[in-house]
């Protein structure tokens, strides 16, 4: 292993047997040996050849779908399972921040739990003993820590279980999806946390969805499809590759209603061929073009906006107006929703809604569709979050 | 092997926290408590003596029966717990199995090592039965310490191969009430040695368990040293199924995550 590196991952694959995941019974197997039936294997490659290499004290992200083996990965890395081929070196001592509360015990007091879940993941009960009162500091549960757990409620169990692991003192930290747990300052919290893991020189290996603190915490990043590596490279270009991949996984389809033809539907904007970046600050048009297969009365459109967390950012619709129409039967009826993209750098998903009344029945959602299309904005505005708010800065030093 | 049992000693801390969480959990929320270790075989020692001393005469090498069979049920309740807690001890620490690497023998060992808490928990009582019935001690007490080890290799051996096997087979799962039932049978538990015809004495000394048990009762009841042959081949045995038993969990530990 070069000097440098703490983690060598080299070409590694993991086949898992179709079908066969779960355990067998004794009967499956005596009748299969007795009818020496070759079983047609029905396999499936969780990872492919995947090969990456993390150097003493840096930083890695992998992100991917579900299913796209982050998983399988980081079971390997933490040596709880062995690769079908390829191998994995580590150097220095592994230590995993994963699905935090599978040590604990509903019975015993958070007390008892921290001393267990301690030894569990490598913590003698000495250093324990002398951190204590930092751990149960960090969890904020010191009034219960003497309750047995069982009566906690789910997000004391992850704080509790993230304290304890948060004062691990390995050389390699592998991280899964943990900050998508506890409230707001909670995991503000953890992040700190693993920056200062970062700055102590610690070498982090970070799975997550969450794509705004990959990127916060790790300058580099692996994209894992199907699992083989899509790319490597610095957080930003990969994070973009993810959404331009997966855009067009997540295009939404028209359920095709009984009372509607959907005819047509799209966002572009002047001079822009290309209907999947947006610059900030750009005008765009959203075009929808629908046939009413009944009479429909008081129709009203809507369009929404999400960022790429799901969060709603904007949501019109022309009811907001008191503009109704009433659609007969085979007519026709084109809407255009005129926006200004004053939004910041990321990925946005744009969806519809109408709402009406077929003939004279009671007003419902005619339809409604989440995830109509997806879209990037680019820009450089220098500046995070969702909105541009065209910000300017001004200083002025006082004299003393 | 030899490694694996170094490795342990490196986690000889989590070993003790997860059979105290074991024995904690155990007796929580019970009014009885550890009690509870003491009245499973002091229970089981009242309807022997019911059945076999009132109800039928079963001879007992002139020993008073109480006595006689708690002796046995000792040793023989230690067994049987510990294999019922160590053979799912593995599929019931799933949710760990998956995610963290340890030395997966940790579990059996801890689930055998609660079990033993257990047993010493209940000699307390056989020492009043030793004073009530007046039973003289000899040197040959001594030799109690050379069978239980014996015996505890004999039970990490099936419960380490049983445990990896109930892994894959959850069939292992339900043998194992009717196994032991027919195990306890199959030892000299709730009869002598002695009543077992000659001619098959020899097959009947293959179980290991038999002159284990029967080492007890001649260390502590009758005052004389256990049959060193019958013995010795018992331990034999015994390291035999626990080198094999280790060897097959090491063998198959890696792949217990893709399968549980």
């Amino acid at each position: 292993m070069k000097n440098n590196h703490a983690v060598i991952v080299d070409n590694v694959s993991k086949k898992y047997r179709l079908g066969e995941l779960t355990y067998r019974t004794l009967r499956d197997d005596v009748v299969g040996f007795l009818r020496r039936k070759q079983k047609e294997e029905r396999s499936f490659w969780a990872l492919s050849d995947v090969s990456f290499q993390l150097k003493q004290g840096e930083s890695i992200g992998i992100i991917g779908t579900n299913g796209a083996g982050k998983s399988t990965m980081l079971k390997i890395l933490a040596g709880v399972t062995r690769p079908t081929s390829g191998s994995v070196e580590k150097r220095g001592k592994v230590g995993a921040l994963i699905e935090l509360s599978a040590g604990f015990h509903p019975e015993l007091t958070g007390r008892e739990n921290i001393y267990l879940y301690g030894s569990i993941i490598g913590l003698g009960k000495a250093y324990i003993k002398k951190r204590f009162d930092e751990i149960v500091d960090f969890s904020g549960l010191s009034q219960f820590i003497d309750t047995p757990i069982k009566k906690y409620s789910s997000g004391m169990y992850t704080r509790l279980g993230f304290s304890v692991t948060a004062h691990l003192d390995p050389d390699i930290l592998l991280i899964d999806e943990v900050l998508s747990v506890g409230d707001f300052t909670f995991q503000g919290k953890c992040i700190n946390k693993m920056l200062e893991y970062r700055k102590n020189g610690v070498s982090i290996i970070f799975v997550s969805h969450n794509l705004e603190s990959v990127k916060k915490l790790c300058p580099k990043v692996i994209l894992l499809q199907k699992g083989s590596v899509h790319k490597i490279g610095d957080a930003e270009s990969v994070i973009e590759e993810y959404y331009r991949v997966n855009a067009i996984n997540m295009k939404g389809e028209c359920r095709g209603d009984e009372l509607i033809d959907l005819l047509e539907a799209r966002l572009y904007s002047e001079g822009n061929s290309d209907q999947f970046t947006f610059n900030s600050g750009e005008n765009a048009v959203f075009k929808m073009r629908i046939r009413a297969k009944k009479q429909i009365k008081d129709v009203s459109f809507g369009l929404f906006l999400r960022n790429s967390d799901g969060m709603i950012i904007f949501d019109v619709s022309s009811n907001y107006n008191k503009v109704e129409h009433q659609l007969e039967e085979g007519q026709t009826i084109e809407i255009m929703f005129c926006l200004r993209l004053n939004l910041l750098k990321g990925l946005y998903h744009l969806g519809i809604n109408i709402f009406g009344a077929e003939g004279n029945k009671a007003p419902e959602f005619i339809e409604y569709i989440d995830n109509l299309s997806t879209f990037m904005v680019k820009g450089n505005v220098p500046a995070k979050g969702i909105v541009n708010l065209e910000p300017k800065m001004m200083f002025k030093i006082e004299s003393k | 092997m030899i490694r694996s049992l170094l490795n342990i000693y490196q986690y000889r801390e989590l070993l003790l926290n997860l059979t105290l969480r074991e024995i904690k959990v155990k007796y929580k929320q019970s009014v009885l408590g550890v009690l509870w270790a003491v009245i499973q075989p002091l229970s089981m020692m009242a309807v022997f003596t019911f059945i076999f001393s009132f109800l039928i005469k079963m001879p007992s090498d002139g020993i008073p029966y109480p006595i006689f069979s708690y002796t046995a049920l000792l040793p023989w309740t230690f067994f049987a717990a510990a294999l019922s807690f160590a053979i799912p001890s593995v599929v019931a620490n799933a949710s760990l199995v998956t995610k963290i690497y340890l030395p997966r023998e940790i579990f059996p060992f801890s689930a055998i090592l609660a079990a033993f808490f257990d047993f010493c928990i209940a000699s307390v009582i056989f020492v009043f039965l030793m004073l009530f019935y007046r039973v003289p001690l000899s040197w040959n007490v001594l030799y109690l310490l050379p069978i239980l080890v014996v015996q505890i290799f004999l039970t990490l051996g099936v419960g380490l191969f049983a445990s990896a096997l109930n892994v894959y087979y959850r069939d292992v799962k339900y043998i194992l009430p009717l196994g032991l039932q027919l195990w306890m049978y199959a030892s000299p538990v709730i009869y002598p040695i002695s009543v077992v015809p000659e001619k098959i004495r020899v097959i009947y000394m293959l179980n290991p368990m038999s002159p284990i048990i029967d080492s007890y009762r001649k260390v502590l009841l009758l005052g004389t040293t256990p049959d060193f042959a019958c013995l010795g081949f018992a331990a034999v045995v015994s390291l035999v199924v626990f080198v094999l038993g280790y060897k097959y969990f090491k063998k198959v530990e890696m792949s217990f995550a893709d399968v549980i």
